[in-house]
């Protein structure tokens, strides 16, 4: 096609323009990307260290489970206590039906109805299934942010008025086989947790709602111990061959 | 001899070759090695014909990432599902793929409970119940902190896992997926043989098959160099054992053959008669093969390694028909034959019967290798004094200077050799030796190690899997077997009492056996009314659970367990489940041999237990069940005890007839006590080389002293009488009697010499302690024994002669 001179400069020169315009469109977005990001993990880096300042702290949990397989959530009620450093205590249920208790060299499930005590040595720490378990309740009390980062990458955050929510996947390949992502909420007013989130490979998601929170109450430290009776089934899941596989 | 005898002898070698061959066949299996008469050996044997685990390559995949790993191993199991190599390749729980065969599974393990236990899965399923067991699970899948146990209850609205859960603890209580490493990121699949029994050149086919296929399934999917691909289980290790072997036995056949000669050049510079000594060779080896193969059947692959050590005895007899011919070139054959046929066929009487005294081992590959050199050494007797000489008769003219050439050749062979340089060596020797054995002796290794290749990566995969995986250590294994299932399920319930109290008593760590899967007629029969209630009750059953919020695809593993229900509550006899993924599990656990059921279960010992516990654990279950307890640690203890019987039964006769033999030869205590020192003595030496280089005694080379006696005790016998006849000239006899001994001895060595470099480990060490031994025996017969035998009975023979002043 025969262009004329003066016709191809001025369509030259839009052309530039044009894309000139996209560039600095793109560096500002970019720019201010990354001062979102920049914002949101200073203030993640800023609940981090609040998180790591906190003695104690208790609140009422609401945790909800949507399942794939269910047409409806399930939903249930419970009660969660925090000591420094890593110590905490999980009930799920009204009565209890499932506790949670992170002593200093073990984790032990109980479940009361069963009359059953599951017991996971720290020694145990590289058996995928723990560490799932572990992530499931201690995501919310990181112990320092060094330690959150070498576990957690921070993907997105989005911050709304009262609130920021972190979008975050396990940094470990085998982490994430178990573990797509989660999701920590964290109040703008006081630094506090509202809410944890963990989305499953397949789809399902937990999401446990902190509320009645508080911040350094007196804790009776028995709360972190559970004292096993007669009538509990001690078993040890991760010590491989140790159980008596006898069938009904 | 009249040639119609030649002809008749020919025809009865060409039928018996032509028989041999038709029945040979080769064994690679290493376990066929062992002991029978042990019960580990037995045990052992049954677990490896007889569970699916044992028919079954394993291929493990590792890459950098687990999603990559996890796609190789579903690409490549569906490349050998579509070749004709594979009918199935299990890469994941069979039941993953199709959770329907999960339900008649579970069925099947509730209708295989007691009828208590049914019936308490029946009340949870009755009307009024079904709301409440819903809501049961549905809370569980609230509050239950296990990720597993959630998942599991997802598709299980009624729980029906829970009986599978509590008793596949002891594999489930891992929680790792027995298939993938815990990153993921290695990955193992297995491959079922797709025939039933094969030879091992069938099931090398096969391998050979499936590697290529894998090799072209790397490139096609562009997984080069960022995958690694290996390959284990018992058809690689026949695969690799048995082609070990087989090049082991060829490789050291034709070795020997070019060694033997290259020394028969090195001496006689002939090619005729150098040519048909390596034709009746090679003809003494088939006729031997072949005649094994009548009388023995199937021979091991490992006994093959006869050839190379036969072949280094037979050119002997070949070597001194033909120093005969040489020394008297005007003689007859006729001749030659009758001055020297007494001394071969009394060596190869004395020689083969020490190789058959080997058949006394409790080793079944070591007594098939005494049998077939034994057997060997009299056939090269007859063919060499019948065939040998007569071709080269007229043809062949050696001269009269040919023996002095021969002389002069090997002169730098050091046929003088003073007393005193012999005495000085004798005490250097013996000093090095046992300033050697004060500070370390040979080290004694019964372990099985050393009857497989010596470089193994199929083994090297296998440890692999251990380490990333588990689920195939070391453990103790027991298997219970019946007539029927419902003696092996007394059996398995009597065993069971015996493990929990020995788990009680500390004696054991825990556990696996199948007691609740193993099918329980009685049971069974009792629990067909409970099956046929359940099943009619699935459409309340499905109507609750979607009321409670499930969705219908959620209900899938509960349609098939309830159909499974009604199918079985209908079936007559006794239940197995009949879907594929149940028969991989069961096949795992559950075999036949011999028309009798048997069932495998595994044990972990304690930490503190002794052997003494682990035997009294076993032969208490022997005594009441009969049933075999077997691990390799057990089993290299009773390898060391058969061993020390071995030695007893062996070394014993063949001390007894050592003894005869060289009474009846030399009719005085001083000639039999020169030809003991001189074994001694050689034995000590051959003790100081083992220490200083490391190598150690084993399953193989254990038998070796009994071949490093027989064969020998022949060097001083002859030396001595060589000494006799020239009155004590030390360097006359080596001009003569000491040359052919030398050759022979290195015609010998040579034969067990080429065995060293066997990729086998125990051909290996055999061929490397012969050789040796054989070597220094010979090396000290013919330049320290003279000077032993003139300090001990020369004195009458006071005049040196002038080679030795």
């Amino acid at each position: 096609m025969n262009v004329p001179d003066n016709h191809r400069c001025f369509l030259l020169a839009e052309k530039a323009r044009s894309l000139l315009l996209i560039g600095l469109l793109l560096l500002l977005s970019a720019s201010r990307s990354s001062a979102e990001t920049a914002s949101s993990e200073e203030f993640l880096k800023t609940w981090l260290e609040q998180q790591g300042r906190v003695k104690t702290w208790s609140a009422d949990v609401v945790q909800v489970r949507k399942l794939k397989s269910l047409t409806r959530p399930l939903k249930s009620r419970g009660r969660v206590w925090f000591l420094q450093p890593n110590r905490f205590r999980w009930q799920l249920g009204d009565p209890p039906r499932t506790i949670a208790i992170r002593k200093k060299d073990e984790l032990l499930i109980v479940y009361p109805k069963l009359k059953q005590v599951e017991r996971y040595s720290t020694g145990d720490a590289v058996d995928p299934a723990w560490k799932q378990v572990l992530a499931l309740l201690e995501v919310g009390f990181p112990s320092d942010s060094e330690t959150f980062f070498a576990r957690y990458k921070l993907v997105s955050a989005t911050q709304s008025k009262k609130s920021w929510e972190f979008l975050l996947r396990p940094v470990a390949k085998e982490a994430q086989r178990l573990l797509e992502e989660i999701r920590v909420k964290v109040s703008t007013r006081d630094f506090s947790l509202l809410a944890t989130e963990l989305v499953f490979p397949d789809g399902s998601t937990m999401r446990n709602e902190f509320i009645h929170r508080r911040l350094n109450p007196a804790v009776d430290e028995t709360l972190f111990d559970f004292e096993i009776g007669e009538e509990y089934r001690v078993v040890n899941p991760l010590q491989k061959g140790k159980q008596q596989p006898s069938g009904p | 001899m009249n040639r119609r005898l030649i002809w008749i002898l020919m025809l009865v070698a060409a039928v018996s070759l032509l028989a041999g061959l038709w029945r040979f066949r080769i064994d690679v299996d290493v376990f066929n090695l062992l002991p029978t008469e042990s019960r580990m050996v037995e045990g052992l044997q049954l677990y490896q014909r007889s569970f699916g685990s044992s028919r079954e390559l394993v291929i493990s995949l590792r890459s950098e990432e687990a999603k990559l790993t996890e796609r190789a191993a579903r690409s490549l199991a569906e490349s050998l599902e579509r070749s004709d190599l594979a009918t199935k390749a299990i890469w994941r729980s069979p039941f993953r793929d199709d959770p329907g065969q999960l339900g008649e599974f579970l069925a099947y393990t509730w209708f295989n409970q007691p009828p208590e236990v049914f019936e308490g899965l029946a009340q949870r399923l009755r009307e009024e119940q079904l709301r409440p067991t819903l809501e049961g699970t549905l809370e569980r899948m609230a509050t239950s902190l296990r990720p597993q146990e959630v998942a599991r209850l997802s598709y299980d609205p009624f729980g029906l896992t829970d009986l599978a859960d509590r008793i596949a603890s002891p594999m489930g209580q891992q929680m790792q997926d027995p298939f993938a490493s815990a990153d993921g990121s290695f990955r193992i699949l297995f491959v079922p043989l797709p025939f039933e029994s094969a030879g091992f050149l069938k099931v090398r086919r096969w391998v050979e098959g499936v590697t290529n296929l894998v090799d072209a399934w790397k490139q096609k999917e562009a997984f080069d160099g960022e995958l690694t691909v290996r390959l284990t289980g018992t058809p690689a290790f026949v695969s690799r054992t048995g082609s070990g072997l087989m090049r082991d036995v060829v490789s050291s056949a034709l070795g020997t053959l070019v060694l033997v000669a290259g020394l028969f050049w090195l001496v006689y510079r002939n090619w005729l008669p150098l040519a048909w000594l390596v034709v009746l060779l090679v003809l003494v080896l088939m006729v031997s093969a072949s005649l094994g193969a009548v009388l023995l059947g199937t021979l091991n692959a490992a006994s093959l390694g006869f050839a190379a050590i036969l072949m280094g005895l037979a050119a002997d007899y070949g070597v001194l028909l033909y120093q005969e011919f040489v020394a008297h070139p005007k003689r007859s054959v006729a001749e030659h034959r009758s001055a020297v046929a007494p001394s071969i066929l009394w060596a190869a009487v004395t020689t083969s019967g020490a190789f058959f005294l080997i058949t006394r081992s409790s080793l079944p590959g070591l007594t098939q290798l005494g049998t077939l050199v034994g057997i060997g050494i009299l056939v090269a007797a007859v063919i060499m004094l019948l065939a040998f000489l007569p071709p080269l008769a007229g043809k062949v003219h050696p001269g009269r200077s040919l023996a002095q050439q021969a002389g002069g050749r090997l002169s730098a062979l050091g046929f003088r050799f003073s007393p005193l340089a012999a005495w000085s060596l004798t005490f250097l020797a013996a000093a090095a030796s046992v300033s050697v054995l004060s500070y370390r002796l040979p080290a004694v290794d019964f372990s099985t190690k050393n009857l497989g290749p010596k470089d193994n990566p199929s083994m090297e995969a296998l440890e692999e899997i251990q380490r990333e995986i588990g689920g195939f250590d070391d453990a103790l294994w027991l298997i219970v077997d019946g007539a029927d299932e419902g003696e092996v399920a007394r059996r398995l319930e009597a065993v069971k009492a015996i493990l929990d109290a020995s788990v009680k008593e500390g004696v054991l760590a825990g556990y696996r056996l199948p007691v609740a899967l193993w099918p329980r007629p009685d049971a069974q029969q009792e629990n067909r009314e409970t099956a046929s209630w359940l099943a009619s009750r699935l459409p309340e059953a499905r109507d609750a659970a979607l009321t409670e919020g499930f969705t219908d695809s959620s209900l899938q593993l509960t349609d098939q367990a309830f159909a499974a229900w009604g199918r079985f509550a209908a079936r007559e006899g006794v239940v197995w489940p009949s879907n594929p993924a149940s028969q991989w599990v069961f096949r795992q656990f559950a075999g036949q041999d011999a028309g009798r059921l048997l069932v495998l279960g595994q044990l972990e010992a304690s930490e503190a237990v002794t052997q003494a516990g682990l035997r009294h654990l076993t032969a208490t279950i022997a005594d009441a069940t009969g049933a075999r307890l077997f691990s390799w640690s057990m089993l290299t203890e009773s390898l060391l005890k058969i061993l020390k019987h071995d030695a007893k039964k062996v070394l014993l006769p063949m001390a007894v007839l050592l003894l005869l033999l060289l009474g009846i030869a030399f009719r005085s205590f001083a000639g039999v006590a020169l030809s003991l020192a001189t074994l001694g003595f050689s034995l000590l030496c051959l003790m100081g080389v083992m220490a200083l280089l490391g190598w150690s005694w084993n399953l193989m080379n254990v038998m070796a002293l009994p071949l490093l006696f027989g064969a020998g005790v022949d060097y001083s016998i002859h030396i001595q009488f060589a000494l006799e006849r020239h009155r004590g000239d030390a360097s006359e006899v080596r001009k003569t009697v000491g040359r052919a001994v030398l050759l022979c001895g290195a015609t010998t060595a040579a034969g067990f010499g080429t065995l060293a470099f066997a990729s086998n480990a125990g051909l290996a060490g055999l061929g490397r302690v012969c050789a040796t031994g054989l070597f220094l025996t010979n090396l000290i017969s013919v330049y320290l024994l003279p000077a032993w035998w003139r300090t001990l009975r020369g004195a009458r023979y006071s005049e040196s002669s002038p080679g030795e002043s």
